[in-house]
């Protein structure tokens, strides 16, 4: 029953497009002259063209309405004002070179400080630097039973620090891992 | 779609173009009523209509350096037709003025009423019309109200409304066989309300 409903809608849509177009002068001539033909026939088709066409008729007969004031423009009025974004576009770029500038610093640093045998070295493997970082945190004791024994570990640790003693007074070395581990304490 | 007044456009567009404010405020004399008129027909809110209008002429002069050649009218009205659906959109969860409330409009609320016009029995009739048309167009949907008063009012083709909204011509058939349709319903329905002379006979 529905869909029956629901068809029947769909038909006079499709009806109405089929008037709308015909209104405008918008079908083919094919489809133009299939219209007229069922025009011809069928009384309620026309009587809906017709109020179609009337109400259309309507719309297009409405007067003008006229402004109510001048819309003149003042200078003032058409005056750009940058939005915030590009006002604070200067700034906002000096800030990222800087961030960036730091971030090459750090990079830097923290490659000084792993000193010439981390650099040679190939990347560690996932589980290396998962091994690493418990201890560094000095994490509870569930962690700590997973974390390998301290002579495992203990020796890119003591490299890294003797490395370190011996570096340049480097600003940036508070940076480097083993701080890193200090100040996620 | 022709200027309102005989003018000289290209110049007037080419001067204003180059930063000459008197010479684009002579086109805004020129087409004032044609958008308003347009925006008003769509928005159906004299103030909103009045803001949309002062804004397109604004954004127009602002982005004149994007305009080709062509019908400046016709850039114009898609600049204003533009600003009005975006307004729709923004506000599509809005209640528009409601059919039901034709009878209680506030007749300050249309221009036709207020414009100082002679108001023998003829006019008066044509403006009481234009109101009830008003608010049905009010009623429709905004997909369906802008592709109405773009092709019924403002007289575009189906291609320059599908330009204008951004969709495509099939879209522009449909939306707008659906709003006449609608509309004259909505006519039929109320039409104890309309004059007379104006009555649409229910074809069933």
């Amino acid at each position: 029953m529905r869909i029956d409903m629901l068809g029947k809608n769909r038909a006079r849509e499709r009806v109405d497009e089929w008037l709308s177009a015909y209104i405008d002068g918008a079908l083919s001539p094919r489809e133009q002259a299939r219209l007229e033909a069922r025009l011809a026939q069928d009384a309620a088709l026309r009587a809906r063209l017709e109020s179609l066409q009337r109400t259309v008729a309507l719309v297009r007969g409405m007067p003008s309405v006229p402004a109510p004031r001048n819309f003149l423009l003042t200078p003032a009025m058409v005056r750009q004002t940058a939005p915030v974004a590009r006002r604070l576009a200067p700034a906002l770029t000096f800030a990222t070179a800087i961030s960036g500038l730091l971030c090459v610093i750090l990079l830097v640093g923290n490659l000084i400080a792993a000193g010439p045998s981390r650099l040679g070295a190939a990347a560690p493997a996932p589980m290396a630097a998962y091994e690493e970082t418990p201890q560094m945190l000095e994490t509870g004791p569930t962690e700590a039973k997973k974390a390998p024994p301290a002579s495992e570990t203990a020796l890119p640790e003591e490299g890294l620090l003797s490395r370190a003693a011996t570096a340049t007074e480097h600003p940036l070395r508070r940076c480097g891992p083993g701080a890193r581990g200090r100040r996620l304490r | 779609m022709s200027a309102g007044r005989n003018l000289d456009e290209g110049r007037l567009v080419a001067a204003a173009q180059r930063g000459d404010l008197d010479a684009f405020n002579e086109l805004v004399l020129a087409y004032q009523d044609r958008v308003y008129n347009l925006a008003y027909r769509i928005l159906g809110d004299p103030a909103a209509a009045e803001d949309a209008t002062q804004e397109a002429f604004i954004a127009a002069y602002r982005h004149l350096s994007t305009f080709r050649g062509g019908s400046f009218l016709s850039w114009l009205m898609r600049t204003v037709a533009n600003r009005c659906y975006d307004e729709l959109r923004r506000h599509k969860r809005r209640p528009a003025v409601s059919w039901e409330s034709f009878g209680e409009m506030d007749e300050e609320a249309n221009p036709f009423l207020v414009n100082g016009h002679p108001t023998p029995e003829e006019a008066a009739q044509q403006a009481e019309l234009a109101r009830f048309l008003q608010a049905a167009i009010v009623a429709l949907p905004p997909d369906q109200r802008i592709v109405l008063v773009l092709s019924d009012v403002e007289g575009m083709n189906y291609q320059e409304i599908a330009d204008t909204v951004g969709i495509p011509v099939g879209t522009v058939k449909s939306r707008l066989a659906r709003a006449r349709a609608r509309l004259r319903d909505l006519l039929q329905a109320q039409r104890e309300l309309l004059p007379r002379a104006y009555r649409l006979e229910d074809e069933d």
